[in-house]
């Protein structure tokens, strides 16, 4: 039988006395006066303790201090019963963890077997003798519950473990904003939270699971159009607090990256290519949630760049697709100059863009008619030309073996195959988003997110959207 | 039990009631922060006063009009609480709470700044509707009450130059027991009422005039 020593208050002195050498002066009473988080259990049979487990409850976390079971009881399972009660008694907590003496192979063995992992070597720590540092992770298979409204989609997803998509819901607004050639911010924030509930409830449909049985709650809190952001973080901190999970802030542009986990595993060092309507920007990676920016644009990004262009070719929002696939059509014939051509990992594409217009004006002045393909294959081209070799130049001067793309104009089939040319020429991996994962979406959010947990990172229910920030 | 969030200017006003009592309130100004701290003191209220979200029957929301951005964020936190925990959710104009927190024996015309001289407002004699809610500028509104001949008071929190105003302190209570018998509304539909198109849409019903 198992009870608690505070219930038998009076033997302490007791305790003490059958493991000497265990307790530091002023014993278990001082302890448990001190030290709010330290508890103990005893073992009792036939009224007498013969083993203990002393552990420390650290709000989210479980410490084991001191376990140990009387010499002429061991091999009973006293051990276990103990072990497994404090199991037991961190559930919803993240891990336990403990210290044991290398050379105490059987207490290792106990705890290799109910899951613990050795972690780490502490030199010396038991006069002489190695300390080996052992954690338990209790949640074994993480559900993450991702939140994505950063600009005209409001999206909603659980995936498993940071690599296994158990659903996705995306709710688009596209036609609506068609009518205006781009995004109205008031009229994104407004769709928001006209179709919240819903998306949740088809996530809820699709995905059979319920929100308690979600083990946190990520969400993209930035870069992005405020209002839009703000919905998705409130829902975000709505639901972490009625289910009392931990909440999870996302780096927008970590979303994208992380699309291509949910293909393939990253691997690392990686160099990731981040093309969309808001970004153009080479990143380092060298580890899991940890990113560092090479380079990016200085004007427009690459996905404004083709909207802008399209508009000049009479070309409807979103206009990519659409010159991509003109781009297959035509052939290079206009001459475009090679935007910021140079040894940085910046890029500019106002000057591409203002080329462009100045062409189609002097074409119409001229009375030229202007081949739409051609000039989309000529602009399509030129881009693809400075994305690829700023990249190349990134993953030689890095010295990579992995390349990725990421964000929504990473659908664009001729950056697409120009990126996976330069991989196979070298001979690195190349991974991309799959086509519905390139734009906005929750599953990469949720998939970011649970590294972005690993990596330490937590946010109180005071976190806040930002219109922009820093990839860190 | 009753949950009451209004977010639809630069104050948060929340409570929680029972029984025809106010078990806590808080009225904060936030400015420009409400977004970050909103639903953190909601949360802070729930654990002060010992109610669990599952204890609440009833959400009475404030939709607007007022701040879009504020509106948002306490239209959000209500009807996926509503939605989630599955209560009773209804809707109250926020010019309908500023009438009703009133005690004056007069027209009450709760306004709510709208910019380049529009509010949002509302006249009622009572409880009773005597101009709905609607985006008016000051001078119609004005003329309005001109020939209604009748003795007003503004109610508002906002400062304008030109209006004497009686500053709005919301009675909580007074607004839970008034609405809390409305009726509840799929929480799916519980939306803001803006009163106002955004800029991009007039300007589209202006060129397809």
């Amino acid at each position: 039988m198992i009870v608690d020593i505070k219930d038998i208050k009076k033997r302490y002195s007791e305790l003490e006395s059958l493991f000497p050498n265990v307790f530091t002066i002023g014993g278990i009473e001082s302890d448990l006066e001190n030290n709010p988080f330290s508890h103990y259990l005893v073992y009792m049979k036939n009224d007498s303790i013969i083993g203990f487990i002393n552990y420390y409850d650290i709000y989210d976390r479980m410490e084991i201090a001191n376990f140990n079971v009387l010499d002429d009881y061991q091999n009973e399972g006293i051990g276990n019963i103990l072990l497994k009660r404090v199991i037991e008694l961190s559930k919803g907590k993240e891990n336990i963890t403990l210290e044991v003496r290398c050379d105490n192979v059987k207490a290792i063995r106990l705890y290799e077997k109910y899951g613990f992992i050795k972690k780490a070597v502490r030199k010396n720590y038991y006069n002489g003798v190695d300390g080996l540092l052992m954690e338990m992770r209790l949640m074994k298979d993480v559900y993450v519950l991702g939140i994505e409204s950063s600009c005209d989609e409001t999206s909603f997803s659980i995936v498993k473990n940071g690599v296994e998509e158990i659903a996705t819901v995306i709710s688009s607004q596209i036609d609506i904003h068609k009518d205006y050639g781009g995004v109205v911010p008031e009229i994104a924030s407004r769709a928001h939270v006209k179709n919240i509930t819903f998306v949740i409830e088809e996530l809820l449909e699709k995905s059979k699971m319920t929100m308690d049985e979600i083990d946190m709650v990520a969400v993209a809190n930035g870069p992005g159009l405020i209002g839009s952001l703000l919905v998705g973080l409130e829902a975000a901190k709505t639901i972490a607090w009625l289910y009392n999970k931990p909440l999870i802030p996302v780096h927008h542009i970590a979303g994208h990256i992380y699309a291509n986990n949910l293909v393939k595993r990253l691997e690392f060092p990686l160099i990731c290519l981040v093309i969309s309507g808001g970004h153009t920007e080479l990143v380092y990676m060298d580890k899991d949630y940890s990113f560092k920016k090479l380079g990016g644009t200085l004007d427009d990004a690459v996905g404004e760049c083709f909207d802008k262009v399209g508009k000049v070719m009479g070309v409807e929002y979103p206009a990519g697709p659409k010159i991509d696939k003109m781009a297959k059509i035509g052939s290079h014939t206009y001459d475009l100059p090679l935007p910021l051509n140079d040894d940085s990992y910046n890029f500019s594409f106002s000057g591409l863009k203002s080329a462009v217009i100045n062409l189609v004006h002097n074409e119409e002045q001229r009375g030229n008619e202007i081949n739409k393909e051609d000039l989309a294959t000529s602009f399509q081209e030129t881009v693809v030309e400075i994305l690829a070799k700023k990249t190349v130049h990134a993953i030689v001067n890095y010295d990579v073996k992995n390349l990725i793309l990421a964000g929504g104009v990473s659908a664009n089939s001729g950056i697409r195959d120009r990126m996976k040319e330069i991989s196979e020429a070298r001979g690195i991996n190349f991974t991309c988003p799959e086509i519905k994962y390139c734009t906005d979406n929750a599953a990469m959010v949720a998939a970011a997110g649970y590294y972005a947990y690993l990596d330490g990172r937590r946010a109180d229910f005071t976190l806040n959207a930002k219109s922009s920030m820093e990839l860190e | 039990m009753c949950f009451y969030i209004d977010t639809t200017s630069n104050y948060l006003y929340t409570g929680i009631s029972k029984d025809n009592l106010l078990l806590i309130e808080r009225k904060l100004n936030f400015a420009h922060d409400l977004s970050t701290f909103a639903l953190d003191e909601v949360r802070k209220m729930f654990l002060d006063a010992k109610v669990e979200p599952n204890d609440i029957d009833k959400i009475i929301v404030v939709n607007g009009p007022g701040s879009f951005t504020g509106i948002r964020i306490g239209v959000t936190i209500a009807k996926l609480f509503a939605f989630l925990l599955h209560k009773d959710i209804t809707t109250v104009s926020s010019l309908e709470a500023m009438n009703v927190s009133n005690k004056e024996d007069k027209l009450h015309v709760p306004i709510i700044n709208a910019r380049r001289g529009y509010v949002f407002g509302a006249i009622y004699d009572k409880n009773e509707v005597v101009l709905p809610e609607q985006y008016i500028t000051i001078e119609k509104l004005k003329l309005i009450l001109m020939g209604l001949n009748k003795e007003y008071v503004y109610i508002s929190n906002d400062v304008f130059n030109d209006l004497e105003t009686v500053k709005y302190d919301p009675d909580i209570l007074k607004i839970i027991n008034t609405y809390k018998d409305r009726e509840s509304i799929n929480p799916h539909q519980v939306n803001p009422t803006y009163l106002k198109l955004t800029e991009a849409e007039e300007n589209k019903m202006k060129d397809n005039l």
